[in-house]
């Protein structure tokens, strides 16, 4: 085969690019971050990473109309560049604060942020110890360093202890990479012990709250919050498009980040972030820690639609987030599933391997603060149609 | 027995505990990925089957070049001695 037939084999990808894919299916939104539109049919969005539902918040917009007319719709340059605004700087500054750390950097997406930290820590001496169910962008920075690259076991702190042993006096050069809530099955490290294990083997450790800011903890700080880690966790990065609802990428840390800016290529090579952005997530920040209002109403939300998906026999797993991951057991009717819960008006993610972190699908369920008591109950109409019609196509992990 | 058919034999019993329908013969020189069917998700999970075995840490970049049962049992070796 030559190169174009290896790159456009049809095989490649896991459903092929028809009008059933939900391969970037179109999702009309106008107006709300609960309600849409998918396949001309009108459907409550649970597959959106919303989290606080701050999207449409009118405080948000206004910051972002207002940033747009007075410094223009794009930077035009790389941070290293033309592309520092004062704005850029003042976020920096907030998200610092919010933390309690001195120093802060932000990114043109979340997936740069691990990108560019990751290639920029690890570099072509370090070693690099990854949990196995860590996301594709920290993989990728591990790829971009050329760092010796390890994986451990998802979620297990005596695994971790086991092969950062077996590096022997090389662990002390090695950075650890964990999530505060994984993306896929949306469960929680235990962080603590994973921490403890790092830190008493000399590594230094990286958490990527990406899912779990604005999600977790008493403030928001996330699962380094939550677990009470902040001490014992050198780096943290997180995405401005989840529970902050726009786009863009950070990471704090009691590290001078200013000795690294220059090794992290994804910030030099990349124009800065909008000053929309900029003005609409400085806003969103505000809200996050004025208002944990939306943080109980989430977790209220989220409790609801897992104790009715456990009751309805699709789950057997503890809420530990706002995702609710269903596993499909039979790729060959998974298509007939997504498209059904559309037909029962319910947006959710399909996700196939190898995004999905087994070899098994999976139908991935996010809850948003901005759900009503309406819409929750729409959303656990939907699933009660999938357990009645596809039951004996779940499979209990 | 020679240290790489010792090493084979161990690899050849973990792709059997790993893979739900493994060929019926597991030649050493065939292709893990493209004869034997192995998923992303299986190859990680040899991966740690083989460090915990050989009490080895197997650096992920090493699979690049690595595409046979033979080359994965001299890596292993390799490493062994390194260590």
């Amino acid at each position: 085969m030559s190169l174009i037939e290896r790159r456009f084999d049809p095989d490649n990808l896991p459903w092929q690019p028809d009008e059933r894919s939900p391969l970037g299916r179109p999702v009309t939104v106008s107006g709300s971050p609960t309600r849409g539109v998918v396949n001309g049919k009108p459907v409550i969005l649970a597959g959106t990473n919303n989290y606080l539902g701050l999207t449409y918040d009118p405080r948000c917009i206004e910051a972002a109309i207002d940033a747009l007319r007075r410094h223009g719709t794009g930077t035009t340059g790389s941070r290293l560049a033309n592309g520092t605004y004062t704005e850029h700087l003042l976020l920096e500054a907030e998200l610092g604060a919010f933390y309690g750390l001195e120093y802060a950097l932000t990114f043109t997406t979340g997936y740069q942020a691990n990108l560019g930290m990751i290639a920029a820590l690890g570099g072509s001496d370090g070693i690099l110890m990854l949990d196995g169910e860590c996301h594709a962008s920290i993989f990728d920075g591990a790829r971009l360093a050329g760092s010796q690259l390890y994986r451990f076991r998802h979620n297990d702190p005596a695994d971790l202890g086991k092969r950062l042993r077996r590096l022997g006096e090389r662990a002390s050069d090695t950075l650890v990479v964990l999530e505060g809530i994984y993306s896929m099955r949306g469960d929680q490290p235990p962080l603590a012990e994973l921490c403890a294990v790092a830190r008493a083997a000399g590594a230094c450790v990286l958490v990527d709250e990406a899912h779990s800011f604005g999600v977790l903890g008493r403030h928001g700080r996330g699962a380094v919050e939550q677990f009470g880690v902040e001490d014992l966790v050198d780096f943290v990065t997180g995405t401005f498009s989840k529970s902050l609802g726009a786009t863009g990428g950070f990471c704090v840390s009691r590290h001078n980040l200013g000795y690294l800016v220059v090794l992290a290529r994804p910030y030099v090579f990349s124009a800065s972030l909008t000053p929309a952005v900029v003005a609409s997530t400085r806003t969103a920040l505000t809200i996050i820690r004025r208002e944990p209002a939306l943080r109980e109403r989430l977790w209220a939300n989220a409790h609801r639609v897992h104790e009715a998906c456990t009751e309805l026999g699709l789950l057997r797993t503890r809420c530990e987030s706002p995702i609710v991951s269903v596993v499909l057991s039979r790729p060959e009717n998974a298509l007939d599933i997504w498209h059904g819960l559309i037909d029962h008006g319910l947006y959710v993610n399909l996700v196939a391997p190898p995004v999905s972190p087994g070899n098994y699908l999976l139908l991935r369920c996010s809850l948003c603060a901005a759900h009503t008591d309406q819409e929750i109950d729409g959303i656990i109409e939907a699933f009660r149609w999938l357990a009645g019609e596809y039951g004996e196509s779940i499979l209990h992990l | 027995m020679t240290e790489i058919s010792a090493a084979l034999e161990t690899l050849g019993d973990l792709l059997r505990e790993i893979m739900t329908e493994p060929p019926a013969v597991l030649g050493p020189d065939s292709d893990m990925v493209d004869e034997f069917g192995l998923s992303s998700v299986d190859v990680m999970e040899l991966i740690s089957l083989v460090e915990d075995t050989w009490d080895i840490a197997f650096p992920l970049n090493d699979l690049a070049s690595i595409r046979t049962l033979r080359q994965l049992a001299q890596r292993i070796l390799d490493i062994g001695a390194a260590e």
